[in-house]
């Protein structure tokens, strides 16, 4: 006689073997690795993006005459890519060794490490090559003749100010461009480890 | 998925107590979302943790079983949506076909049966199951969010569809 699926339900979990409940096992292994690919993938789209910048800077100034610069902003920017995919190569190297909240840990160990390093980076490179971009810009304009033309110590507080406010600024769009683009993964790095430290404890 | 099998804490007390006697429910819900044993093992999971995270919430208003079944469907409804968008993603998440057969049921029948369940709609799966536990209309609708009435007519035609399908074999 066929059966109805009521009874094909009650029969079939009559065995209990049907019902073993699975081990819980390392709960965040596969949550861990997509966020981090996640994480890996933006930062990737991120540095590719500064090689269009770079073109575009050494077109752009080229044509405006400033051809020097354009190439010095170039290079520049080629560094920061070239100096960005050595990071990316560190984060590619780590792999779940011992387990998922270790390796998260890990990762979130390394990207306070780049915001510590950027800070700084951006903090005197972006005043020394600001300043050098400047010379570069006004160099032989007459902006640059009245400028040598003022007291040395002017000089010196005029150039100390611009620093201060181009390391001020640099540090400042870096931060919040790593808020935008990275923030919202951040968070759920650190409310992942939060869960994971809350679950071990 | 060479995954390294290490136990973690779900807080052994809570999951002793209060998850695993009813394990039962969260096995049937699962499977009913999950072609391989990888995913309905990462499915449990899932839904064991996220019992574990909302157990503060739970406010007594309706039975601890009732809430298992809720947040057992919400968590398998959401996984099921966000791993159709990661399709793809990497080799591990690839269904092999040694973890397809780890997923069958030793009882045909019941095996025909979830395959059957698996054709329907997701909603209709999650009603069609809560049915089969026996639960009443108004809790099928209350767990669902659908009316007790349009429940009934749905019921009877879940029945139909699966009766057609278990009589062709599936397909």
């Amino acid at each position: 006689m066929e059966k109805s699926i009521e009874t094909i339900w009650t029969k079939g979990f009559l065995n209990e073997e049907e019902l073993i409940a699975p081990k819980i096992n390392n709960l965040y292994n596969r949550k861990s690795k997509l966020l981090i690919e996640k994480l890996k993938r933006t930062y990737r789209a991120d540095n590719m993006s500064i090689i269009p910048l770079s073109v575009i800077s050494v077109v752009g100034f080229g044509l405006a005459g400033y051809g020097v610069l354009g190439l010095y902003l170039m290079v520049l920017m080629m560094s920061l890519f070239f100096l960005n995919r050595r990071k990316l190569a560190k984060l590619e190297s780590i792999r779940i060794e011992s387990s998922s909240y270790q390796y998260l840990l890990e990762y979130r160990e390394i990207f306070t490490g780049f915001k510590k390093f950027y800070i700084r980076l951006l903090g005197i490179g972006v005043p020394v090559a600001g300043l050098t971009g400047y010379y570069l810009f006004f160099r032989n304009s007459p902006v640059m003749e009245s400028f040598l033309s003022i007291q040395p110590f002017k000089i010196v507080l005029i150039l100390l100010g611009i620093s201060l406010s181009l390391s001020a600024m640099g540090v400042f769009v870096y931060l919040l461009t790593t808020k935008l683009v990275y923030g919202s993964l951040i968070k759920k790095l650190d409310e992942m480890i939060a869960e994971m430290k809350d679950l071990r404890s | 998925m060479s995954l390294i099998r290490k136990r973690i804490v779900l807080s052994n007390d809570f999951y002793t107590s209060s998850i695993l006697p009813y394990a039962p429910i969260i096995i049937k819900i699962c499977r009913a979302y999950t072609d391989s044993q990888e995913d309905y093992e990462d499915y449990y999971q899932e839904v064991c943790l996220q019992i574990w995270k909302s157990r503060a919430n739970f406010e007594g208003n309706s039975k601890w079983s009732t809430w298992i079944y809720r947040i057992s469907l919400n968590v398998c409804l959401t996984l099921l949506r966000n791993n159709s968008k990661k399709v793809g993603f990497s080799e591990e998440e690839t269904i092999s076909r040694e973890s397809e057969e780890e997923h069958r049921f030793s009882d045909e029948s019941l095996h025909l049966l979830y395959e059957a369940i698996k054709k329907l709609s997701e909603i209709d799966r999650a009603v069609i199951l809560l049915y089969l536990e026996e639960k009443s209309y108004k809790e099928i609708a209350e767990i669902t969010g659908t009316s007790p009435n349009n429940t009934g007519v749905r019921i009877t035609r879940i029945k139909k569809r699966l009766k057609t399908l278990l009589d062709g074999k599936i397909n």
